[in-house]
């Protein structure tokens, strides 16, 4: 009786590793569709992408160098900013990527933005990327007027690093900011 | 001996369990979570409703979108005063009015619609979504330029109709043919 129990314990172990249900885009996942997979807000890269963001609320961009290569390709998504089809990249990789973050906040004070929309997708074909969806609010030091942006970020990640990141946003209050801090 | 042996394996299996890293995989208790697609009805719907958008034919805008469709476009200030995004008035009449005064300003009006550029999303809250992540074209009628704009649009479902619509993109070279045709 001992020698059942012992295995029946271990392959109850094992069965135990693959519950609760994991959603797997069920019928897709079947499929030939390679651009399919599950998202969830509740996973490491999420919560890295949130560390991200709350740093560099506080101008701090020790968390950059810890989570992007040195050779990241930022893509602004901005108009007539392309070539080939593709958003031309900002030079500078993850150096440069830090300055203009530290930049926004020579014109901005109280720069805000939630961390409550940040998703993590795993595609089928095991690349990762996170999303963010968020309201950019600020105070210009220059203007004195709040100003709010609407901002998606997408991070793609290789391992546990990002590589690229993507960012739509409506440039105008920035550049205004910018013309604001020339005029004085 | 052989006890020891067999409690090593139970306990070697369920450390087995934990792996090192926390990934996007989703189980039903996961509100913020879900799964997506590329290959489904919802998708294929939108990839219709873009195309005919090109050729300035709204009779799929008509067909999808709820007559109160709640439109939001993400632009910088675009919000009221307790920083909630303001819906665009008029519903889907003057949603599909602006959509088409878009034809007045530019010529070959494209936008991509390459493989990866529409997913459908279903959160295991329910609700479900087709986001676009691609780059609108055109000539304007006015300036005679050639523009590039990266576009994100995400289309929010109610059954199999559009109930809200959210974009975001940089609205400079729009602003630009505006101005140009109100100098004509």
């Amino acid at each position: 009786m001992k020698k059942l129990l012992l295995p029946l314990i271990v392959m109850a172990t094992m069965f135990a590793c693959t519950s609760p249900e994991t959603k797997k885009a069920d019928a897709a996942s079947e499929s030939a569709d390679p651009r399919t997979g599950t998202f969830t807000s509740q996973d490491d890269k999420s919560q890295k992408v949130k560390e991200l963001i709350e740093a560099y609320m506080k101008n701090d961009s020790s968390k950059i160098y810890d989570y992007y290569v040195d050779t990241v390709k930022i893509y602004d998504q901005m108009a007539n900013r392309q070539e080939n089809g593709k958003t031309i990249a900002n030079p500078g990789g993850r150096t440069g990527f830090a300055a203009n973050e530290r930049m926004n906040h020579d014109f901005f004070t109280n720069i805000n933005i939630p961390t409550d929309l940040i998703t993590t997708f795993e595609f089928k074909d095991g690349r990762v990327h996170t999303g963010l969806w968020g309201l950019w609010t600020g105070k210009g030091k220059f203007s004195n007027k709040d100003i709010s942006c609407p901002l998606h970020l997408i991070f793609v990640w290789e391992g546990d690093k990002v590589v690229q990141e993507y960012r739509y946003f409506d440039p105008t209050a920035l550049m205004e900011e910018v013309a604001a801090s020339q005029k004085k | 001996m052989k006890k020891l042996f067999l409690s090593m394996i139970v306990l070697a299996t369920m450390f087995a369990c934990t792996a090192p890293e926390k990934k996007a995989e989703t189980t039903a208790e996961d509100t913020e979570g879900g799964v997506y697609v590329s290959l489904d009805d919802k998708t294929a719907k939108v990839q219709q409703l873009i195309e005919a958008y090109m050729k300035n034919d709204s009779s799929a805008a008509h067909d999808l979108y709820v007559d109160t469709l709640k439109s939001v476009d993400g632009f910088a200030n675009n919000v009221d005063s307790l920083n909630k995004y303001k819906v665009s008035p008029g519903g889907r009449s003057e949603f599909i009015n602006a959509d088409q005064y878009t034809h007045t300003l530019f010529s070959d009006i494209k936008m991509t619609l390459n493989k990866g550029n529409l997913k459908t999303f279903t959160g295991n809250n329910g609700q479900v979504a087709t986001g676009y992540w691609g780059i609108w074209t055109g000539k304007g009628k006015y300036t005679n330029a050639e523009t590039k704009v990266p576009l994100h649009m995400l289309l929010w479902w109610e059954g199999d109709k559009v109930v809200q619509i959210y974009r975001m993109f940089d609205p400079a070279t729009l602003k630009a043919e505006v101005a140009a045709s109100q100098k004509k």
